[in-house]
């Protein structure tokens, strides 16, 4: 699992691990627990470690590791 | 021939019993037999003087009626808490030896002919259209996640296979989930840890409004704290959707300090929530709760808003029916137009299955049903389902992805 620093790399990553068809619905997810939309991330939270960390977390939930 | 599998626990969740059914309906898949729906009302007669048994009965013969003389693979039943449950199932179960029944209490029942309270509404769907029907009561005493994870794992041993490898194309779940215990978060994630690209909709059971104790079933077994999960494998066509009658006013609200366990916003915007959100709305705090009808919060998701209602100030805090998390950005609501806004969506519901829908299930909000009640709406409402046999309940909560308030969800089979 890699080290993500900002939301952008955490997208990308997951992207490439799950395709373009799963990204939406799972993005969708993450939003509805966290607060995080991973396809149009706020300013303040893009590099927000909290939020990276946030967001890896709901991912390795959702059993994807990135 | 249709050749049915269906699964069901009937004793433990840890004892999965499987039991294969041959479907007695003459013809092919393609015949394409409508789903049955039922509804029955207890029109002026007193809780005291009911029979429920009778009751279920009644229901039964219309459900049998519908489906053709075609057997059943799932039935089903929404019932008001006024119901004693018990009874209700067993002569429903006995009607349908050959189907899983999944049950829960409700704020008030509809079918596509009728709406009301203190009654029932069912949906039996055909064999014909349905491969796999398994089914799991998720025990919600012990922690919800828990709970949620004791049926995941029941439901895989079931169907032989993790839910994340299921064909979300062909596969489905339905929820019926205790409405009074505030766990609907926990399960909703802990099956969507275990089937992230599976829909699963449904609905939080009711009380008529008694919010004291709600009921789900599977089969015999009776949960006064519980959740039921199926999982449908289905040959045809099927879409979910979820319908609100609101549109954001753009004003945004950030959550810097909640209480998520107990749904409670404290501040919006490092302010007391309740001020923060009056002044959004330009009303004194005083006139706040008169508004939350009208003037919900949303989560935001591509433009369309997944809404967490306010259910009560307590002092300077707003206590919503839905989790929300400090960071959290939601917008404040307008409402709209609940008819045309509902048409929209199952009309567009319906089209992509093909136009021709074989019936559909619908969990409704209560808050709707007032708002459908307080405005003579009844008989709008389910008109909007003519033509397509369908049965719902009014709901203290929507499930679709995660809880949801003020909002219909639905499934329509084509």
């Amino acid at each position: 699992m890699a080290v993500h620093l900002s939301l952008e790399t955490v997208a990308t990553a997951l992207r490439a691990l799950v395709g373009e068809t799963a990204f939406p619905s799972i993005t969708t997810r993450v939003l509805l627990r966290t607060g995080v939309n991973l396809r149009s991330p706020r300013p303040d939270q893009l590099a927000n470690a909290g939020a990276v960390s946030t967001v890896v977390g709901a991912l390795s939930e959702l059993g994807y590791r990135v | 021939m249709n050749r049915i599998e269906l699964f069901t626990t009937p004793t433990s969740t840890s004892a999965a019993a499987a039991s294969d059914v041959v479907s007695g309906a003459p013809g092919s898949s393609q015949e394409r037999v409508p789903l049955a729906r039922a509804f029955w009302s207890a029109e002026s007669r007193v809780a005291s003087e009911l029979d429920p048994s009778e009751a279920a009965g009644e229901v039964a013969f219309d459900l049998r009626l519908g489906l053709q003389a075609e057997a059943a693979s799932l039935v089903l039943l929404f019932a008001s808490s006024d119901i004693e449950p018990d009874p209700l199932i067993a002569t429903i179960e006995d009607a349908f030896p050959e189907a899983i029944v999944a049950a829960c209490s409700t704020a008030g029942e509809f079918t596509d002919e009728s709406t009301g309270t203190g009654g029932i509404s069912a949906l039996a769907l055909p064999a014909t259209g349905v491969r796999r029907v398994a089914a799991a009561l998720a025990p919600l005493g012990g922690g919800a996640k828990a709970g949620g994870g004791l049926a995941v794992a029941d439901l895989e041993r079931q169907l032989g296979s993790r839910l994340r490898d299921l064909d979300p194309a062909r596969h489905v779940g339905i929820l019926l989930v205790d409405g009074v215990h505030g766990d609907e978060e926990a399960v909703n994630e802990a099956l969507g840890n275990a089937a992230p690209l599976l829909d699963v909709v449904g609905g939080s059971a009711g009380d008529d409004l008694a919010f004291a104790g709600t009921w789900v079933a599977l089969g015999s077994r009776i949960s006064a704290h519980g959740a039921v999960v199926v999982v449908l494998e289905l040959e045809g066509p099927f879409t979910v959707f979820k319908t609100c009658s609101f549109t954001s006013t753009g004003r945004r609200l950030r959550i810097t300090a909640a209480d998520p366990a107990r749904r409670t916003v404290l501040e919006f915007d490092g302010r007391p929530a309740a001020q923060a959100y009056a002044d959004a709305l330009g009303v004194p705090v005083a006139e706040l709760a008169s508004r939350f009808m009208d003037s919900p919060l949303g989560l935001m998701v591509d433009g369309e808003p997944w809404i967490r209602s306010p259910q009560r100030l307590e002092g300077d805090a707003v206590v919503l029916y839905c989790q929300v998390l400090e960071g959290m950005e939601v917008e404040v609501m307008a409402s709209g137009d609940l008819i045309a806004d509902t048409r929209a969506a199952l009309d567009a519901a319906v089209a992509r299955v093909g136009g021709t829908p074989r019936g559909a299930v619908v969990f409704n909000c209560i808050l709707r049903r007032l708002e459908i009640d307080t405005r003579g709406l009844g008989r709008a409402f389910t008109g909007m389902f003519a033509g397509m046999p369908t049965a719902g309940f009014h709901t203290y909560g929507e499930s679709l992805v995660s809880h949801i308030n003020q909002t219909a969800t639905g499934i329509v089979f084509g």
